[in-house]
């Protein structure tokens, strides 16, 4: 029962050790893997109802935080994540000075950070004077997708602003 | 729907899928209470007194179903939601229930949505007002520090879940000490 009470505590047996740049703690919890059928299912529902996605890593460990941030070792809560941007140096970046490598972030209705995602090209579309973004992320525990950053499901939130931990 | 077909919905592997979607415990708390079958099986509950024992029978009977150990509980989603369902009608029934499910193995969801109940049936046993019950979701506030967030009436439970009591706690005592 105590690790039920502090998950993502260091008592809590399912938490890895893992701090930001600053040494703050940041709470984390392991889930173990679904079943196979379980998985198969997520990625039809994912693929099926998303055609842009293309599953990159069928698995539901970690979630799009700790894919992140983690390494894909861990699910960290996303209302940690404003913690480890302003601990670890992340500072907003404009559109056109995104790289990939550099985080998307999504926000709910309510700008409640909902979801990161991992920047893997992003140009200019000129034809239709917008950004074409290809993000990476992990959809909840329904596995890793590559996918066009706005094509996401509802739950996630929508795309809000770029962030970046580069040195220049 | 029937009320087999809504709850035989609930435990598949598609309804999974689509709460799982969720990075974390708010917004799969929030897109429970959204689905159409949660609240197909709310109305359920509320129109007949039987649904709401078939519902509690098979919260235990889930909660004590053999899995494959290496795997989650493949009933995780299912029970967090039928115990979000039981404590939508009886909270101390839920809280019962609650024991069931966080003595089943590999849980996620359910164990944080149990956690939850629990804590709250404790809360009301020291006569916090209904207002200023918690969820689920107050354990990962306390586990991520940031439990000084809610209100002062808070610190009491908190400081029996880790035994440090909340920044609001600390900043009195050091006031305390100072004076």
């Amino acid at each position: 029962m105590p690790e039920l009470l502090d998950l993502g505590s260091p008592r809590d047996r399912n938490a890895i050790d893992l701090a930001t740049a600053r040494n703050r703690r940041i709470p984390n919890a392991r889930r173990r893997e679904q079943i196979p059928e379980a998985l198969a299912a997520a990625m039809q529902f994912v693929t099926e109802s998303h055609p842009s996605a293309r599953l990159r890593s069928l698995t539901g460990t970690y979630n799009c935080i700790g894919m992140a941030f983690a390494n894909r070792r861990t699910c960290i809560e996303p209302h940690h994540v404003q913690m480890i941007l302003e601990d670890d140096g992340y500072v907003e970046v404009d559109p056109p000075d995104v790289v990939p490598g550099d985080l998307l972030v999504y926000r709910d209705h309510d700008r409640t950070i909902s979801h990161v995602a991992v920047v893997i090209s992003h140009e200019p579309d000129f034809a239709n004077a917008r950004w074409k973004t290809t993000v990476m992320s992990q959809w909840g525990y329904d596995g890793e997708y590559v996918h066009e950053h706005a094509d996401v499901n509802p739950l996630l939130g929508r795309p809000d602003k770029f962030y970046s931990e580069r040195k220049r | 729907m029937s009320l087999q077909g809504v709850m035989e919905s609930i435990e598949g592997h598609q309804f999974a899928a689509e709460v799982n979607l969720a990075a974390g415990f708010e917004a799969f708390h929030r897109s429970i209470q959204g689905h159409s079958l949660f609240r197909e099986l709310g109305g359920l509950m509320k129109d007949d007194p039987s649904v709401f024992r078939t519902v509690l029978v098979r919260i235990v009977e889930l909660s004590r179903k053999p899995i494959r150990t290496q795997y989650e509980n493949p009933f995780d989603s299912a029970m967090a939601v039928y115990l979000m369902a039981v404590d939508g009608v009886d909270s101390e029934v839920a809280a019962v229930a609650a024991q069931h499910v966080s003595k089943a193995a590999n849980c996620w969801w359910a164990s944080q949505v149990s956690t939850g109940i629990e804590i709250s049936a404790s809360l009301r046993r020291l006569g916090v007002p209904p207002a200023l019950l918690v969820t689920g979701v107050m354990r990962t506030m306390v586990a991520g520090g940031e439990i000084g967030h809610a209100p002062d009436v808070i610190p009491t439970p908190e400081k029996r879940i880790n035994g440090r009591g909340c920044h609001h706690t600390r900043k009195r005592r050091t006031a305390k000490r100072a004076a």
